[in-house]
């Protein structure tokens, strides 16, 4: 626990810019730089030293890799416009994966192609930070109800994954998540993709722990995505879906 | 294989980008110029890659780590705040927060403390050794030589390994308070020593 003294944050400022910190740590220092010109300025100056004794390996022969990033990304038509970013292909391992997860991009193009001017955005949806205890015993409750239904997401890699519980009447809970938790500029934002929409769900935060959404009931999703966004979420998905569950 | 003329234009071209700067290369990004990201990745990923691979001990945990950064960065260029520091630096945070993300997951959690529960308790050069033993900081550069063992360590530690400062504390059977203040000279020597080079007042 941090106390509120600034000696204690600028303190952990050293650790903080080494990432070694744990992620409670993060958010509340991340908190304070919002609000602290000295401790921001004290950050900036020795991530930047540190940059400059960062390891490098100018024998390594990246030119693979960039070619991969060039296959990736997507043109940009006009930078003045709101971009559609489908979900962008990973690398993957085996040829398996990758043609399973390239069969996986190719739906979430064609949607988007056919869903840019019909996006559905609801970000008016619940996230609710529930005391555990409750939130234990609702969730407790709903696993013994009928009509509920557990839904995990996986990584391509199947190294990271968040189940999710979802009550009858559509309520949906967080029950397990190893997603890695984000500094405050960043949000997991969950999608869902029915065959002519991609369509934001909620907002999970920066970490999905104990997170309560609804999912819009006959939605009809054929697919489940959580991807990281911006701060406050995006239209629609800017990034690569770190964990998916098709129907 | 001989340049065809269209390779030696986009070799002009690409050389005329490295006279850009920071952001003057995130600015073409807006304008979807690709051989804008080019050269920052030209620049920058031997960089992240070797960091991310020495973090993550994994050569395709780096080149995904890598590619996500800059297929991000492409798709969100103002993420880059010019007025917080460099790219380099800005790319460099985003390589090493993912790939301590990483190793904090659960399974190399596992992993890493049976490394250690093997390794002698209390601190002894075993100990360290067994950490650092896989660990090549750039520690022979000026910057580093000009730490303590107990700030190179600790840096190193938390750094390349991926421990908390408390994590560190314990494996070195000292307080957090000593940590914090170790990392904190350390990084302090660090920028001194570079701000010296940099004015060509160096003690080599």
């Amino acid at each position: 626990m941090i106390s509120s003294s600034h000696e204690n944050y600028f303190d952990l400022i050293g650790p903080y810019v080494l990432d070694a910190v744990d992620d409670n740590e993060r958010t509340t220092i991340e908190s304070h730089l919002l609000g602290c010109e000295i401790c921001a300025s004290e950050v900036a100056v020795l991530r930047e030293a540190l940059s400059s004794i960062a390891p490098s390996d100018d024998a390594a022969n990246l030119d693979d890799l960039w070619t991969s990033i060039s296959n990736t990304i997507e043109p940009k038509q006009n930078a003045g416009l709101a971009k559609i970013h489908p979900f962008p292909k990973q690398r993957t391992d085996s040829p398996g994966r990758q043609a399973a997860f390239i069969a996986s991009v190719a739906a979430f193009v064609a949607i988007a192609a056919v869903s840019a001017t019909t996006l559905v955005i609801d970000h008016n949806n619940p996230i609710l930070s529930s005391n555990t205890k409750l939130q234990t015993q609702i969730i407790h409750n709903v696993a013994n109800s009928p009509g509920h239904e557990y839904i995990t997401l996986k990584s391509t890699n199947k190294r990271l994954y968040l189940q999710l519980l979802i009550a009858g009447n559509g309520v949906a809970y967080v029950t397990k998540s190893d997603l890695p938790s984000l500094g405050n500029s960043n949000t997991y934002q969950l999608w869902g993709i029915s065959s002519s929409t991609i369509s934001s769900i909620s907002l999970l935060g920066s970490q999905t722990s104990g997170q309560v959404i609804s999912i819009p009931k006959n939605s009809n999703f054929k697919e489940l995505a959580v991807s990281q966004e911006p701060a406050g979420g995006s239209i629609s998905p800017t990034t690569t879906p770190i964990v998916t569950v098709q129907f | 294989m001989a340049s065809t003329p269209k390779s030696r234009s986009q070799e002009k071209q690409q050389s005329d980008y490295a006279l850009l700067d920071d952001r003057q290369l995130v600015d073409l990004l807006r304008s979807g110029d690709e051989l804008g990201l080019k050269e920052i990745f030209r620049r920058n990923s031997s960089m992240l890659h070797a960091t991310a691979n020495k973090v993550t001990r994994s050569s395709s945990a780096a080149d995904e780590i890598v590619q996500e950064i800059f297929v991000k960065l492409w798709a969100n260029p103002d993420s880059f705040d010019p007025d917080r520091g460099s790219l380099r630096s800005f790319l460099l945070v985003q390589a090493h927060r993912r790939s301590v993300d990483i190793i904090r997951s659960e399974q190399a959690r596992t992993m890493r403390e049976r490394r250690v529960d093997n390794a002698p308790t209390g601190r002894s050069a075993s100990v360290e050794e067994t950490a650092l033993g896989r660990i090549e900081l750039q520690s022979l550069t000026t910057a580093m030589k000009n730490l303590s063992d107990d700030e190179r360590i600790a840096i190193e530690l938390a750094y390349i390994t991926g421990h908390t400062y408390h994590e560190v504390a314990t494996i070195l059977s000292v307080p957090d308070g000593t940590i914090k203040s170790r990392i904190r000279t350390g990084l302090r020597k660090i920028k001194e020593t570079l701000d010296l080079n940099q004015r060509g007042v160096t003690d080599d």
